[in-house]
């Protein structure tokens, strides 16, 4: 219950910043975000309440309990923001080669050939798919482009 | 008439059969995927019809949509592993029946059950969508701002236990639905000096990242799947059920068919509360309601019949009104938006043909998944053994590049990211996405009728209140209000009694 208190502080927070962003807007402009920014404060406060002064409800408190591996979360999350910052140098499929090997060598159980194997195969069905048949525009990286004249 | 001929032609053609069946078998192993969901497939599929026809693009999304509900219950009956929240009554006695040496025959009245639902609600949608949008041609500002707090009422009032939750995330929705450019005055709100925020926060990447980002999240973060190390019981022999059980289940299907349909038609609920009520209506109906549970074949019968009557009905808001009444139509909504259909009656006079090609592609859809299962159920149950840690990095880099392609912007990309880690503390934490996303579509519904309702009547409020349609729009959101308590009031009666 203690996670509901802090969200419900971050909402409250969202929605006081939210409303004054917006007040000094003109003609009725602000007025459709601050009652939103209200409604979402009021819900905020109940809920900050209701989790300190009552009683969780039933299978609350087990989802509470329910481990989250947070160090992998923060590698994987990592990797992806990497992955996403590296498409506009090195280029979208490149880039997906990498994400999809590093995280299959290190996610996996397989033998790393078998799980760079398996990213380049799945790259090349996304170049198919995306940027043969679907002529779907994706970053052509800067680097690769220099490189290559 | 005339477009219900276009559209035969349009389903009909090379091109939409195509789509179909890819759509078709795409759905079934999403559906059959545990962690994946209709929703998520619907939503990383939009991206993929950007160079299509709109009408094919709705013939992709509509078989995603229908065979992914199906999809599901093959690993329910055969792993007890529902792919989908929408078969997890299936396995209450589809398990059993496979645990005995049933499971070609719990497969086959799934089959049957989901082609007999899914094409009723099709029917459903073909024959109530058309004079529900005539009726929505009536409707002025007034109605819209009602009908978009009766999307959102009921909504709420069905995030089971957790409506408070339920009720921030929809206002945190409705807040952002407010960024943007001010459509009446031109001032920007909230963009926080971003350009790319000017038209608004894109639905398409808010949609991605809660619902298949933050799924692939928790793929990358879990262990090996738990469904990949269950022992999978044998499909053999003969799949279609004999005539004489078709006939003593005739009656469940209809009737779950019915209840599927109106279910769908609600805001609010969805294909996993069509399946557990028609469950117990089947107990209540049958003449040996001790078998449920140890593997009755009615008990499969029922609640894959419901669940895939949803599919149709869900659709009579989204289209009709542009109401939509789930996650999944919300999806649709945004596929609707970037083909440049509007959701709403015009989709029946101006779209005509369009709207009847997605109608009738739903039947056919329902027919294609019946035949490809009929073969495919030994395949399918087999693919579910992709380790989650295979699926979850893939199912990112498809989220990427979709969000992507949207307007070839990074920036699109950043938000997908954003909005799938706080769809996944969402999910942890047990705040339903589905209110946020609704709410993101119903937000602008709302502010522009309210501010053209009061401009209209020059500020009178009770313009609100003299108009026959709104006034029954007020009376449903407050029977949706009140009945929560009603129920609970009844139930703690019956307790004391």
């Amino acid at each position: 219950m203690r996670r509901d208190v802090i969200v419900a502080a971050a909402l409250l927070l969202l929605a006081v910043a939210s409303a004054a962003g917006v007040w000094t807007l003109e003609g009725g402009a602000r007025n459709f975000p601050i009652t939103m920014a209200g409604l979402l404060g009021a819900g905020a406060v109940i809920l900050m309440a209701r989790s300190m002064l009552g009683n969780p409800p039933k299978g609350q408190a087990e989802a509470d309990e329910a481990p989250v591996a947070y160090g992998r979360l923060l590698i994987v999350a990592a990797i992806t923001v990497g992955f996403v910052l590296a498409m506009p140098w090195i280029g979208f499929y490149p880039a997906t080669f990498l994400y999809l090997a590093g995280l299959y060598c290190w996610l996996t159980a397989m033998r790393p050939v078998a799980a760079v194997g398996l990213a380049v195969v799945l790259t090349a069905a996304i170049y198919v798919l995306f940027g043969l048949f679907l002529a779907v525009p994706t970053p052509g990286g800067a680097i690769i482009s220099t490189l290559l004249g | 008439m005339e477009a219900l001929l276009v559209a035969a032609s349009n389903v009909f053609s090379p091109e939409a059969l195509l789509v179909l069946v890819i759509g078709t078998v795409v759905g079934l192993f999403v559906g059959a995927l545990p962690g994946l969901s209709s929703t998520m497939g619907v939503a990383l599929c939009i991206p993929i019809t950007f160079g299509m026809d709109p009408a094919i693009a709705l013939v992709l999304l509509g078989a995603i949509y229908c065979s992914s509900v199906f999809g599901g219950s093959i690993t329910a009956i055969l792993l007890r592993t529902p792919g989908t929240d929408a078969s997890i009554a299936t396995t209450f006695d589809g398990y059993p029946m496979a645990q005995r040496g049933e499971g070609t025959k719990a497969i086959g009245m799934a089959l049957v059950a989901s082609l007999v639902g899914g094409v009723f609600s099709a029917l459903v949608l073909l024959f109530v969508a058309p004079p529900l949008s005539r009726l929505a041609l009536l409707f002025g500002p007034q109605e819209y701002v009602f009908l978009a707090i009766f999307g959102m009422v009921s909504i709420i009032g069905v995030a089971s236990g957790q409506a408070l939750k339920g009720f921030v995330t929809a206002a945190l929705g409705l807040l952002l639905a407010t960024i943007g450019l001010d459509l009446f005055t031109g001032y920007p709100r909230l963009t926080l000096g971003q350009d790319e925020l000017l038209d608004g926060l894109p639905l398409l990447p808010a949609l991605i990242g809660i619902f298949s980002v933050s799924q692939a999240l928790s793929l990358c973060i879990s262990n090996e799947g738990a469904a990949a190390d269950k022992p999978m019981l044998d499909v053999k022999g003969k799949v279609l059920p004999e005539w004489a059980v078709l006939r003593r289940v005739a009656r469940t299907l209809l009737r779950s068919s019915v209840i599927g349909s109106i279910i769908g038609i609600l805001p609010g609920a969805g294909t996993s509360v069509a399946a557990f009520i028609s469950y117990n209506e089947a107990r209540r109906h049958s003449a040996h309601p001790e078998r449920f549970g140890k593997g009755e074949i009615e008990g499969v019968a029922a609640p894959e019949a419901a669940n895939n009557a949803v599919t149709g009905g869900s659709l009579v808001p989204t289209l009709t009104l542009g109401i939509p009444g789930n996650a999944v139509t919300a999806v649709f909504v945004g596929g609707l938006t970037i083909h440049g259909l509007i959701p709403g009656p015009k989709l029946f006079t101006q779209y005509a043909d369009v709207t009847y090609t997605l109608i009738l592609s739903l039947i056919l859809a329902n027919i294609l998944f019946a035949l490809v299962g009929l073969v495919s159920a030994p395949w399918i149950s087999r693919v579910i053994r992709v380790p989650n840690a295979v699926l979850g990095p893939a199912i990112i880099v498809f989220s990427v590049v979709g969000s992507y392609a949207l307007r070839n912007s990074l920036f699109d990309v950043w938000l997908v990211l954003g909005f799938g880690v706080v769809g996944f503390f969402m999910e942890r934490w047990r705040f339903p996405g589905a209110p946020l996303v609704i709410a993101l579509v119903l937000g602008p519904i709302l502010e522009t009728n309210f501010r053209r309702s009061m401009q209209i009547s020059g500020g009178d409020w009770t313009t609100f209140f003299t108009r026959p349609f709104s006034l029954l729009l007020i009376a449903l959101i407050v029977v949706s209000l009140c009945y929560p308590l009603i129920s609970r009031w009844r139930g703690g009666k019956r307790l004391l009694g």
